[in-house]
């Protein structure tokens, strides 16, 4: 097997000590893969999230991106090139009001050279679907297209993993439908591994692989088909199923339609027409 | 039209001036305030302010816009130092508290200075866009960073605190709606009771300001930040880690 974008062995970690916030997770994630992680608040998604960014100590366990140990002090920066993060609320990452300003602060802070951050900025921008948008005040743009100059922060310093922590939860529906469109253009276009950390089951059913979190541990990891269908899985893990797996599972109760549940909208319809 | 942060949309000579001079004209015209001790003198400043006010084309009610914002604050400064400034000659007095004409001139001039700083604070911002007001302090720092002071920390520091104003502005007046809901308008109240109210508002706006300050220097750190190299030293690698 080849090397794998991030790996988790074992990882432990406890805010307080006597408490368990993540218990003995093991995690893989391929290269080019997208990789929903659910759960629900105080699952420990989160925590798990910014160990992959080397932004907080590890205490036991291991933890690589792309062979880079996360817990070696000298590779920290190197880490962080090479996994960025997108946070939840895009207001509290911006660093200027000047949209090109703040997408050039993180190839800044890695060494590039002036005009070649102003390059990345603008070519980062472009694949988030916002070209020209350099001059403009983050202020006055949507949240959808706030988030998105907050990915374009990201990507203006070339990572190979892109870790989004419920980057869509303060954004509404139509920035989530932009959001997910330029995650899944750069992914075709740069071939980006992808972590999403959401609350959002229909987000998950687009996912490659679903990782549900429950009390510090994975409790079950699959493709979204056999993990979002499964319906007692999710409620212990305080969650719901995608809305389409529940109108799925009432008309087979009601004898209209049997087989596996489909997860998407598209799953449905090719379901009950195909 | 006016833009985020206060920065006023508009063509005119001080628009046009680079921030670092802006920056340093501002220092010296504050320095003038300060100096000015007789009315003539006061006097003087106003006229040059005014000069400036015009010269902007911001328009006199953006300019005042900050100074009427602390009308209830200033006005209370004029009443403490008329009746607490001094005990000879009292127009009034009514227990420990004496009405003087010196007082009252000494709270005169107090606000007048107030009103004329938060003013050319007000043309600053309104004139200048907030990216080039962080280039105008670096500018401006930069000479500093020869003897260890972290120019471009400070630089940042400031430009973080502009670019969080309209999002900590927002905060407050959905505070203040909220507020306003449950316990009723706060302008409505008297003075007392509207002090407390504007009290009650601070702590929800202070913890606010810090979540959002980690949140961003998580993020900050995410995106490669790191400290000037004497202070990451002083720290060791782990605490980097921790920050």
């Amino acid at each position: 097997m080849g090397e794998m974008a991030v790996e988790a062995r074992g990882v432990c970690h406890a805010y307080v000590p006597g408490r368990q916030d993540l218990r003995d997770v093991s995690l893989d994630v391929a290269p080019g893969e997208l990789v929903a992680i659910v759960g629900e608040n105080g699952s420990g998604k989160t925590t798990l999230a910014r160990h992959i960014n080397a932004l907080i100590p590890l205490q036991e366990g291991e933890i690589r991106v792309f062979g880079l140990d996360v817990s070696d002090p000298a590779l920290v920066w190197e880490v962080r090139r090479t996994c960025g993060m997108v946070f939840q609320n895009p207001e509290n990452q911006f660093v200027s009001s000047v949209v090109g300003e703040d997408v050039a602060f993180g190839p800044l802070n890695f060494g590039a050279a002036e005009k070649d951050a102003r390059a990345a900025a603008a070519a980062a921008l472009a694949a988030v679907g916002l070209p020209g948008f350099e001059r403009r005040d983050v202020h006055g743009l949507s949240g959808g297209q706030q988030q998105r100059v907050a990915l374009a922060g990201v990507l203006a310093s070339g990572p190979r993993v892109i870790v989004l922590d419920e980057a869509t939860s303060m954004i509404d529906p139509r920035g989530r439908d932009e959001l997910m469109a330029a995650v899944s253009r750069v992914r075709r276009e740069r071939g980006t591994t992808v972590v999403w950390v959401t609350h959002d089951m229909e987000l998950a059913a687009r996912a490659d692989r679903v990782v549900v979190m429950r009390a510090g541990e994975v409790a079950a990891a699959g493709a979204p088909e056999d993990v979002l269908a499964d319906e007692a899985l999710l409620e212990g893990a305080g969650l719901e199923p995608p809305l389409v797996v529940r109108a799925w599972h009432e008309l087979e109760r009601a004898g209209a339609v049997r087989g596996p549940a489909p997860v998407t909208v598209e799953g449905l319809v090719s379901a009950l027409c195909g | 039209m006016r833009g985020v942060s206060g920065y006023v949309w508009a063509d005119s000579p001080l628009h046009r001036m680079g921030a670092g001079a802006k920056l340093a004209g501002l220092v010296a015209c504050v320095a003038l305030v300060v100096l000015a001790s007789s009315p003539l003198e006061l006097l003087l400043v106003c006229a040059l302010v005014a000069a400036l006010v015009a010269l902007s084309r911001v328009g006199w009610r953006s300019a005042a816009r900050s100074a009427w914002g602390l009308r209830w604050f200033l006005l209370a400064v004029l009443v403490m130092n008329a009746f607490f400034f001094g005990a000879e000659d009292p127009v009034i007095s009514v227990g420990p508290a004496h009405l003087t004409v010196a007082g009252a001139a000494q709270g005169v001039r107090v606000v007048v200075r107030t009103l004329l700083v938060v003013v050319l604070g007000t043309l600053l911002t309104a004139t200048t866009r907030p990216q080039e007001l962080i280039d105008g302090v670096r500018a401006l720092l930069r000479p500093l960073a020869r003897v260890g002071f972290p120019a471009e920390a400070a630089a940042l520091a400031v430009g973080v605190t502009v670019q969080f104003v309209p999002t900590l502005l927002r905060e407050s007046r959905q505070l203040m709606r909220a507020q306003t809901i449950r316990c009723g308008t706060v302008v409505s109240h008297a003075i007392m009771r509207r002090a407390v109210s504007y009290m009650r508002l601070l702590v929800p706006i202070f913890v606010s300001a810090i979540r959002r300050a980690d949140e961003l220097s998580v993020a900050m750190e995410a995106r490669g930040y790191r400290l000037p190299p004497s202070r990451r030293a002083a720290d060791g690698g782990e605490r980097e880690m921790h920050a």
